[in-house]
C-alpha cells in the first residue's frame, strides 16, 4: 500500500501540468454547486432559526376564513393551560387612498389588522419611535392610527401625521416602519404593507362574505409545551377541532419553509445550471486523464512485465484519482469562501435577513462526494478499457495506442447516466423535472457525441477527401484546419460539446427571459388593465351604471362562490400533511392545492383565456336533472387526482353541492382575466352568496390611476390590482432571478472554455512537432496561427450555432410544456452571444498556442 | 559546393554550464554527394543537421547553401529557403497523424504553391511503391510504410539536399535496409545530395563519403 501510495504521489508530482489544469478543471466546475449549496444552506438555517420570529409565535391557525365560534371556543378550551399569551392579525388587500392629493391617490394596500400583543415574538421597529410595545400597540387601537411601510409611504408620499383613509375609516400616519421581524423577502409583494388596531376592524367594513383576507390566531406556549412532540401533539389535536382543510396550523419550520419556498424554487433551477458545469468538466476531467493515461501506457506495461497485479495498477490509479478529486474540491472551497463573503451584503439586504454567507461543512462534505464520484464515474471506464489491452500493445506507446470504443463498452458509462440522474432529481427536487432535465442533456450530449462523428466523417468523404489539394477549398490554413476538425473526432466532439452546452444554456435563458417579458407585456393581447375584486352583489349594478357614465370599458362581471370540498371521488376531503421524508416539489404543490380554501364560479361561455383539453362544454343552464357540470382546470385536476366523470362535493355555508367533472380546462393565467380553478355550470351557484371580480379593458396609465380614485371614492371596499403595475413587478422579479441564472450560465461557459483551453494546450503537446515539421517545410509562423485559428474557429462557430438551434428548439419546446406555448426569438441576443463565443476563440487560442511558435524547430530532431 | 560550413562554432547552456557542441567547424559537400555523418550520442550529429537544414542558427561562422549564405536570413526568408533547396527526413518520421499518406506528401508542395502537385505526388507514391496506401491514415501504416511517406515528402519537392537523420533508426534490420535502399536509390536518380546522420558504419560506408564527428570537429574517414 505505501508503494502505491509512494507511486500515486512521485507520478502526480511529475505531471504538474496535467495536475494543474484537471484540478482547476474540476474546481471550476464544482464552484457554482458549491456556491449555491453554501447559500441555500445558509438561507435555509437563517430562516429555521427565524422561524418562530418570521411566525411570530410558537404554534398558528390561520385561513381564508375566520374560524367559527364554535371552533374558537373549543381551541381556546384547549389551549387553555397551555399557552403563555395569545394574539390575532387579519391580512387583506385592500385600496388604501391618501387625503393629501386631490389625483393618484389610491392604490392596492396590504392591510394587517393587529391585536395589541401582535408578534408575541420578534418586533416592529419604527422611524421616530423605535422598537414597539405593548401600550403603543394599545395606543394604535385608540387613536385611529396606522403605521405604514417605507414603500407605502414613498408611494404616497406620506408623512407622520398625514391622514389615509382604508375602506370607511379615515387614518392617521403615526409612524413609519424600520425593520419588521415577522414578514421577509417572499418574490413578488402584491401591494406595500400598513398596520392598524384590531379595534378598528368592524370600522373598515371591509371583511363581510367572500372578502378576500387571511385570518390568523397565534399562540406563545408555556416551556413544559415547547418541544417539538408536545407542539406536534398540539397541532394534530387542533386540527382535529377543525377539520376544514383550508384551515392550517402553522408552527415555525412551515413558516420558514413557507419564506424559503420561491429561494428554493430559484435554487432547484440554478442548481440544474450549475449541474451542467459539473457535467462539463468531467468531460474535461475524462479527456484530460484519457491522455494522461494514454501518456502513461508504456509506464502500465512495464508495471504489469515487473510483476504488479492489475488490481494494484487500478489502486495505484484511484488513488492518483481520489487525490486529484480531493485537490480539485479542496480549491473549489477555498475560492468559495473568498467569494461568498463579498456576496453577503448584498444579499443580505435584497433577501431582507441577515445572512452570514460561508461555506458549512454540508456543503463540503457533499461537495467533496459530487466532485470525487463524478471523477470516478467518468474516469475509471476509460481506465477499465486501457488496462484490458495486453502488455505488449501498452509497449507500443502512446502513439499506436488506438481509441477503440465499442458500443458495450459505453454501457461502462451506466453509473454516470445514474449520477447525473441522481443528482439532478436531488438537486430540482422534481423527478419530473430532473429527469426532463437528464434526458436533455443526455439525449444533447449523445445527439453531439454520436452524430457530430459521423457527421464528420460524412463531411470528410464527401467536401475534403474528394478534392486532392490541400488547400481546397479557402487555402491552406483553412484546408489543413478543416482537416484537423474532421479527422480529429474526438477532440471536435468534446469541443463541441463544451461550446455547444454552455451556449444553448445561456441563449436558452435568454431566449425565455424575452419570451416571457414579451408575454407579459403583450402590446395586442386583452390583458386588462385593471383588475377589481370584493365586489358585493349589491353594488355589482351601481358600479357598472357609474363606470358606464365614466367610459371605463369593462368586461363581464366574474361571480366568485367561497366554498369547500368536502368529498371528492364520493370520499370525505381530507387534509395532507407535510411529511419528513423527501418531498418532490410537485408533492409540496400537490399538498397545498389540496388544503387551499377554494372559490368558485359559473359561466356560460369560455372567456378567451380559456380553452377545453378534455371533455365538453357545459350543456347550457342546469336543469335539475342528473349532477351539475363542474369544468376544472387541468393542472388543478392533475394534482387532485381527478378526472372526467369524478364527482366533487362543495359546501357552501352548509349546503352541500355535488357536481361532476365534465371537461378539463387549459388557462391562460398570463391574460389576467378572471380565472377560476373549478367553474360550475350556470344555474346552480346563482342564489348562493357571492361577490364579484370585474376586469377593466386596456387604459392609459395616467386613465388607470384616476379610474381606482373614481372607484375607490365611490366604493371603498373594491379592491384594485394594478396589472401594468403588476406586470412590471413580476418583470423585474424574473430579470432578477435571470440574473442569478445568467451567472451561473456564464460559469458553465468558462468551464466549457476552461475545457478547450484544456484540450488546446494537450493538443498543442501533440501538435507541436506538427508546428515544427509545418515551420521545416517552410510553413510561415502566421500560417501556423490561422491553422490553428481556423481549426478552432470553426469548431466554436458550428458548436455556438448548434448551441443556439438546441437552445432554440428546447426553448420552443419548454414553452409549450410549461408557457402555453409563448414563443419570441431574440436574433439581436443571439448574434451578441455567437460574436463573443467568436473572441473568447480567438482569444483562447492566441494564449495557448503563443509561446509555441518560438520553439526552436530543431526539436524535431530530439 | 552545394553546402559548406565555415568555421562553424555552436554551444547550448545547460544551468550555469556552456557546453560546447561545434568549436571552429569547416566542412563542405559537393553537388549530388552522399556523405554519412558519424559520430556517438551527444557528439553533436542532431546539431550539425539542425545548422545546415537552416532549423537552427550557429553562434558564429557561415553556412553557405546552394551559393547562399543563410545564417543572416530571417525566419520567413529561412522557411522560404528550405521549402524550395532543403527537404529532410527524420528518425520518427513526424507524419501529420490527421493526414493521408498522399496529403502528408503534398503537404510541401502546397507550402510553395507548386502548380503540378498532384503528378509529383503520384510520381512520389509510385517510387516509394505507396500508391496503394495513398489514402491511409498514419496510424494505419506500418513503421517502414511510414518512413516511406516521410522519405516521398522530403523528395517530392526536389531538393537540393536531403538531411536524414537517422532514418532507419526506428524500424527493424530487415525494413530499415529496405528504406535505406530506396533512399539511395531515389537520391541517386534525382541526383540529389543526401547529408546522412547516422552511427551505423554498414550505412555509413554506402555514402560517397564519410565524416566522423569528434571532439566538436568533423573528420574525414
Amino acid at each position: 500500500m505505501n508503494l502505491i501510495l509512494k507511486l500515486a504521489i512521485r507520478d502526480l508530482r511529475n505531471s504538474k501540468r496535467f495536475v494543474l489544469l484537471f484540478v482547476a478543471n474540476l474546481s471550476l466546475g464544482i464552484l457554482g454547486f458549491l456556491l449555491l449549496h453554501s447559500f441555500k444552506i445558509n438561507v435555509n438555517s437563517t430562516l429555521e432559526s427565524r422561524s418562530r420570529i418570521l411566525l411570530a409565535s410558537d404554534i398558528s391557525v390561520s385561513g381564508r376564513r375566520d374560524l367559527t365560534k364554535d371552533e374558537k371556543s373549543k381551541i381556546k378550551l384547549y389551549l387553555k393551560d397551555k399557552i403563555i399569551d395569545s394574539s390575532q392579525v387579519v391580512e387583506l388587500y385592500s385600496m388604501g387612498q391618501s387625503l393629501k392629493s386631490k389625483e393618484n391617490r389610491s392604490r392596492l394596500s396590504q392591510i394587517k389588522i393587529i391585536s395589541s400583543n401582535f408578534p408575541l415574538f420578534g418586533y416592529i421597529k419604527l422611524k421616530e419611535k423605535g422598537l414597539t410595545n405593548f401600550p403603543m400597540k394599545k395606543k394604535l387601537g385608540e387613536s385611529s392610527s396606522i403605521w405604514i411601510s417605507k414603500e407605502l409611504a414613498h408611494q404616497f408620499r406620506l408623512e407622520p401625521s398625514d391622514k389615509f383613509k382604508i375602506g370607511e375609516k379615515v387614518f392617521t400616519v403615526n409612524d413609519i416602519i424600520e425593520e419588521d421581524t415577522t414578514s421577509s423577502w417572499r418574490g413578488i409583494g402584491l401591494a406595500p404593507k400598513l398596520y392598524l388596531h384590531m379595534n378598528y376592524k368592524e370600522d373598515l367594513k371591509l371583511l363581510s362574505y367572500g372578502s378576500v383576507a387571511n385570518y390568523t390566531y397565534q399562540y406563545s406556549l408555556i416551556e413544559k409545551y415547547n418541544n417539538p412532540k408536545s407542539i406536534e401533539d398540539i397541532k394534530s389535536t387542533i386540527l382535529n377541532i377543525v377539520k376544514d382543510p383550508a384551515i392550517k396550523v402553522l408552527l415555525p419550520k412551515n413558516s420558514s419553509e413557507q419564506v424559503g419556498r420561491v429561494l428554493n424554487y430559484l435554487a432547484d433551477y440554478l442548481g440544474l445550471v450549475a449541474l451542467v458545469s459539473v457535467f462539463l468538466s468531467g468531460i474535461g476531467a475524462a479527456f484530460l486523464f484519457q491522455n494522461f493515461v494514454f501518456k502513461k501506457v508504456d509506464e502500465i506495461g512495464v508495471l504489469k512485465s515487473l510483476g504488479f497485479e492489475l488490481k494494484k495498477i487500478y489502486a495505484l490509479f484511484l488513488t492518483k484519482l481520489l487525490f486529484l478529486g480531493f485537490l480539485g474540491v479542496s480549491f473549489a472551497i477555498v475560492v468559495a469562501s473568498l467569494l461568498l463573503p463579498l456576496a453577503e451584503s448584498y444579499l443580505t439586504s435584497f433577501l431582507k435577513m441577515p445572512l452570514s454567507l460561508r461555506v458549512g461543512i454540508e456543503s463540503v462534505l457533499v461537495s467533496y462526494f459530487i466532485g470525487i464520484v463524478i471523477v470516478l464515474v467518468i474516469c475509471f471506464p476509460i481506465l477499465i478499457k486501457l488496462l484490458k489491452k495486453s502488455t505488449n500493445d501498452m509497449f507500443a506507446g502512446e502513439r499506436n495506442l488506438s481509441w477503440d470504443f465499442t458500443k458495450k463498452d459505453y454501457l461502462m458509462f451506466l453509473p454516470l447516466l445514474a449520477s447525473i440522474e441522481f443528482l439532478s432529481i436531488w438537486q430540482s427536487h422534481s423527478i419530473k423535472v430532473g429527469t426532463a432535465f437528464t434526458v436533455c442533456l443526455v439525449v444533447t450530449s449523445l445527439l453531439i457525441g454520436f452524430v457530430i462523428p459521423k457527421m464528420l466523417t460524412s463531411f470528410d468523404k464527401i467536401l475534403i477527401s474528394k478534392s486532392l489539394r490541400l488547400s481546397y477549398p479557402f487555402g491552406l490554413s483553412f484546408g489543413l484546419g478543416v482537416r484537423t476538425l474532421f479527422r480529429n473526432k474526438i477532440v471536435t466532439t468534446i469541443t463541441f460539446l463544451a461550446v455547444s452546452l454552455g451556449v444553448m444554456l445561456l441563449s436558452l435563458i435568454g431566449q425565455l427571459e424575452v419570451s416571457i417579458n414579451s408575454e407579459l407585456l403583450g402590446t395586442n393581447s386583452e390583458k386588462p388593465s385593471l383588475f377589481m375584486f370584493d365586489i358585493q352583489a349589491e353594488q355589482k349594478d351601481d358600479l357598472q351604471t357609474f363606470l358606464k357614465e365614466k367610459s371605463v370599458p369593462m368586461m363581464d362581471l366574474t361571480p366568485m362562490v367561497r366554498a369547500r370540498i368536502i368529498k371528492l371521488k364520493g370520499k370525505k376531503y381530507t387534509r395532507s400533511e407535510k411529511t419528513e421524508k423527501f418531498q418532490t416539489r410537485e408533492d409540496e404543490a400537490k399538498i397545498r392545492f389540496r388544503n387551499r380554501g377554494i372559490n368558485l364560479t359559473y359561466a356560460t361561455a369560455l372567456n378567451s383565456s380559456q380553452t377545453i383539453v378534455e371533455g365538453e362544454d357545459f350543456k347550457g343552464v342546469y336543469n335539475g336533472t342528473g349532477l351539475p357540470e363542474v369544468s376544472v382546470e387541468y393542472r388543478y385536476a392533475d394534482r387532485m387526482g381527478l378526472k372526467i366523470g369524478d364527482t366533487l362535493t362543495f359546501e357552501i355555508l352548509g349546503v352541500e353541492i355535488q357536481g361532476r367533472v365534465t371537461s378539463l380546462r387549459k388557462i391562460k393565467w398570463t391574460s389576467f382575466l378572471p380565472n377560476f380553478f373549478i367553474t360550475v355550470q350556470p344555474g346552480v351557484l346563482d342564489d348562493a352568496p357571492q361577490s364579484y371580480l370585474l376586469a377593466i379593458k386596456k387604459l392609459p396609465f395616467k386613465e388607470q390611476l384616476r379610474t381606482q380614485d373614481l372607484v375607490v371614492e365611490k366604493f371603498s371596499n373594491i379592491s384594485i390590482i394594478n396589472v401594468t403595475e403588476l406586470v412590471e413587478k413580476i418583470m423585474n422579479m424574473f430579470s432578477t432571478m435571470s440574473i442569478a441564472i445568467k451567472m451561473m450560465a456564464i460559469l458553465c461557459i468558462i468551464v466549457g472554455f476552461f475545457v478547450i483551453y484544456a484540450i488546446i494546450q494537450n493538443q498543442l503537446r501533440k501538435k507541436q512537432y506538427d508546428i515544427l515539421l509545418m515551420k521545416s517545410f517552410g510553413m510561415k509562423s502566421s500560417k501556423v496561427f490561422y491553422l490553428f485559428l481556423n481549426e478552432f474557429l470553426m469548431m466554436s462557430t458550428l458548436a455556438t450555432i448548434v448551441g443556439s438551434v438546441f437552445s432554440l428548439i428546447l426553448g420552443n419546446l419548454l414553452s409549450v410544456i410549461f408557457f402555453e406555448g409563448i414563443w419570441q426569438i431574440d436574433w439581436e441576443y443571439l448574434i451578441i452571444i455567437m460574436g463573443t463565443m467568436t473572441v473568447l476563440t480567438v482569444s483562447i487560442v492566441f494564449v495557448s498556442t503563443f509561446r509555441i511558435y518560438n520553439k526552436p524547430i530543431r526539436e524535431l530532431l530530439e | 559546393m552545394i553546402l559548406e560550413f565555415k568555421n562553424i562554432t555552436k554551444g547550448f547552456k545547460q544551468g550555469n554550464k556552456s557546453l560546447s557542441v561545434l568549436d571552429d567547424m569547416n566542412f563542405s559537400v559537393e553537388k549530388s554527394k552522399s556523405v554519412a555523418i558519424l559520430g556517438k550520442s551527444g557528439s553533436g550529429k542532431s546539431t550539425f543537421l539542425a545548422l545546415g537544414s537552416g532549423l537552427d542558427k550557429p553562434d558564429s561562422g557561415d553556412i553557405i547553401v546552394h551559393n547562399e549564405s543563410i545564417i543572416n536570413k530571417s525566419e520567413n526568408e529561412l522557411a522560404k529557403f528550405r521549402a524550395n533547396h532543403i527537404g529532410i527526413i527524420f528518425q520518427q518520421f513526424h507524419l501529420m497523424q490527421n493526414l493521408t499518406a498522399y496529403e502528408n506528401i503534398i503537404l510541401p508542395l502546397e507550402i510553395i504553391n507548386e502548380s503540378d502537385a498532384h503528378n509529383k505526388v503520384m510520381d512520389a507514391l509510385e517510387k516509394v511503391g505507396l500508391k496503394e496506401r495513398m489514402s491511409h491514415f498514419p496510424h494505419q501504416l506500418s513503421g517502414g510504410e511510414k518512413q516511406r511517406v516521410a522519405i516521398a515528402r522530403a523528395l517530392v519537392t526536389e531538393p537540393n539536399i536531403i538531411f536524414a537523420d537517422e532514418p532507419s533508426g526506428n524500424l527493424d534490420t530487415e525494413t530499415g535496409t529496405m528504406v535505406m535502399d530506396l533512399l539511395f536509390k531515389l537520391v541517386k536518380d534525382l541526383g540529389t545530395t543526401l547529408l546522412l546522420v547516422t552511427h551505423d558504419l554498414d550505412l555509413a560506408k554506402r555514402c560517397d563519403e564519410i565524416f566522423n564527428l569528434h571532439n566538436h570537429k568533423l573528420e574525414k574517414q
